[in-house]
């Protein structure tokens, strides 16, 4: 093997190792995380935080913004911190760049990616109307995942009860299942023996269905889609408008007559103011009387000149005096001379 | 190394067993020995210049090829079948990838890629130097003072450790590339939730690189004590090519199966 040909083999081995040793360092790089993007822990307390790992990602709506760094196994010891027990804290290592998105009242939950996926712990962000995280002051409360195994254990349960409890009452049991047989049996006898009423009767109901949708549509045409109807309510909601626009000053006028009234009623309050107003009651109620005796008499003359009695009546009732005189006018006013000289 | 001349005597169930198990076991202890001398020349041997370099040529560059055809298809026809009972049973196609990628770092890219390496590079060992034994080459060796392991197998030894390991990774990359295709084309996965690497961790990464160098290590000591073993003429060396195939994959899986044991207790889910 010649030296050049020692080197091609060489050459080419080495860049088949150096391929597949870049395929190894980029899957390894890339399968660790690595990112140089800054990061921040938050503490977050489980009860049960279920089959979550360490290296579990966080996801805020699905975009992983961070990982699982450390389960703590704290054995329900009181946190001086929270002041509450604590069985499970977990250490995450967020991105610095989700931080302020992450609130106070932040949700954390563990969840799992598809229907057999891996648990991962999802962050619901919280309302940005509350102040971010502060994960040195705040160590937030984790909802651990749907504990399939206690649902489980209780349905388990429940059905050893339903089964004991069937097998140690299997007379009762016996005895309601006859009964209920015997039920249906009479109630299937009744439908068939009966099976021309229940005819009639369904055809009643349908008709009485008919007739009601019917009623209901005329109804609505009468009283829901009659023009009048929106015109009254138009009325009545122009009325009700200037009630309210006019109700201000009304109730003002209302009130300073209410307040005449009571000052009014303040003056006749007393003995004496009672006295003058009975005086002038009386007054008045003679000077009616007066009144009306000269009304009386007033109408008397008045029928009189009607009748054409008198002076006055003749003047004004009897047409000949009224053309005589018209006359005698027309004359004084042709002949003016008249008045100072007699032909 | 030759077959010992069976002795006469009353045959029997008795005599089979244990015939059977005498010749197994002095099969394991000159495997063994192989192995065991290899290491010595190793740390003591004679370096030929160009040796070590020429066999990771003949067993890594004349391998790509046929690694490549063969995982590319195999990472094509495992998606399919999985995406297949994924969409009859979930249908949920988010960790096909995740899962498939799993597996190939864990198991698969290594022991399907070994057993692949052992029908080419296990038969080729065995063959040479089974053809070397029977035209007596072997025996020239050892006059001239050079012991055919420091010669002929430790060159080997060393180029399968680093070329299986290094074949094994490309060829996981392809199979998990062509996998990806696969589930785009025919289920519509994209490429972006194809190549998820949430389920692999640091466990299943270790966990396959002890079985590269598993299996990087057994295929050539293996072949080779095959190949140094063969009697007769050309139908010894067809006989010794063959056993290396047989040999070497029931390896594979035996090693598979105890590094895979091991990795449970060590890394465990």
């Amino acid at each position: 093997m010649s030296g050049g040909q020692e080197r091609s083999i060489e050459v080419k081995v080495g860049v088949l190792i150096l391929v597949s040793l870049a395929i190894l360092v980029g899957f390894v790089l890339v399968m660790s995380g690595v990112n140089f993007e800054r990061k921040y822990t938050v503490f977050v307390d489980f009860e049960n935080p279920g089959g979550l790992q360490t290296g579990a990602p966080v996801r805020i709506a699905g975009v992983k913004v961070g990982a699982v760094e450390e389960l703590q196994f704290r054995g329900g010891e009181v946190d001086a911190t929270t002041g509450r027990r604590t069985l499970v804290r977990a250490k995450l290592s967020l991105q610095q760049k989700v931080q302020s998105a992450i609130h106070d009242d932040a949700d954390f939950y563990v969840t799992t990616q598809g229907v057999l996926g891996e648990q991962f712990l999802a962050v619901e962000p919280g309302t940005p109307s509350h102040p971010v995280l502060d994960p040195a002051r705040t160590i937030p409360r984790g909802i651990g995942p749907p504990r399939i195994d206690l649902f489980l254990a209780k349905a388990y349960e429940l059905l050893d009860m339903t089964v004991t409890g069937l097998r140690n009452n299997q007379d009762l049991v016996k005895d309601i299942a006859t009964n209920t047989a015997g039920l249906l049996e009479g109630l299937n006898g009744s439908v068939k023996d009966n099976r021309e009423r229940i005819t009639r009767i369904m055809q009643n109901l349908e008709q009485l269905s008919l007739e009601a949708s019917t009623l209901a549509r005329d109804a609505r045409g009468k009283y829901v889609d009659n023009p009048k109807i929106d015109r009254t309510i138009d009325n009545i909601d122009k009325l009700t408008g200037d009630l309210q626009r006019d109700s201000g000053p009304l109730l003002k006028d209302a009130k300073e007559a209410m307040a005449n009234v009571n000052r009014a009623s303040a003056t006749v309050g007393d003995a004496e103011g009672q006295a003058k107003l009975k005086k002038t009651l009386g007054d008045v109620s003679e000077l009616a009387t007066r009144a009306n005796a000269m009304a009386g008499d007033a109408q008397q003359i008045v029928s009189h000149i009607k009748k054409g009695n008198g002076t006055v009546g003749a003047l004004v009732m009897d047409e000949e005096m009224y053309d005589d005189l018209q006359e005698l006018a027309r004359d004084l006013k042709h002949n003016p001379w008249k008045f100072f000289w007699k032909n | 190394m030759s077959a010992q001349p069976r002795t006469p005597a009353t045959r029997g169930i008795a005599f089979d067993v244990g015939s059977a198990a005498a010749e197994f076991a002095r099969g394991a202890w000159e495997l063994y020995s192989v192995f065991a001398r290899t290491l010595y020349f190793i740390a003591k041997g004679k370096r030929e210049k160009g040796a070590t370099a020429a066999q990771m040529y003949a067993i890594g560059n004349k391998s790509l090829a046929f690694m490549t055809i063969t995982m590319g298809f195999i990472g094509m026809i495992m998606v399919y079948q999985a995406g297949l009972q994924t969409q009859r049973i979930l249908p949920d196609f988010t960790l096909l990838g995740a899962t498939f990628l799993e597996l190939l770092v864990r198991d698969l890219a290594a022991s399907i890629g070994a057993l692949m390496l052992a029908t080419r590079v296990g038969a080729g060992i065995a063959a040479e130097i089974g053809s070397m034994v029977v035209t007596e080459q072997i025996d020239a060796l050892r006059m001239c003072a050079a012991d055919p392991i420091d010669f002929l197998v430790k060159p080997r030894f060393l180029a399968s450790l680093v070329m299986t390991t290094a074949l094994i990774v490309w060829a996981g990359a392809v199979a998990f590339a062509a996998g990806g295709a696969t589930a785009y084309f025919a289920f519509d996965v994209p490429w972006r939730t194809f190549a998820n690497l949430q389920l692999v961790d640091a466990g299943d990464l270790i966990t396959g690189l002890t079985k590269c160098v598993a299996y990087g290590g057994a295929i050539p000591i293996i072949s080779a004590y095959c190949g140094l073993s063969t009697f007769g003429g050309s139908e010894g060396v067809g006989w010794a090519t063959t056993r290396a195939v047989v040999s070497s994959s029931l390896a594979i899986i035996a090693l598979n199966f105890f590094i895979s044991a091991a990795a449970l207790v060590v890394f465990p889910k």
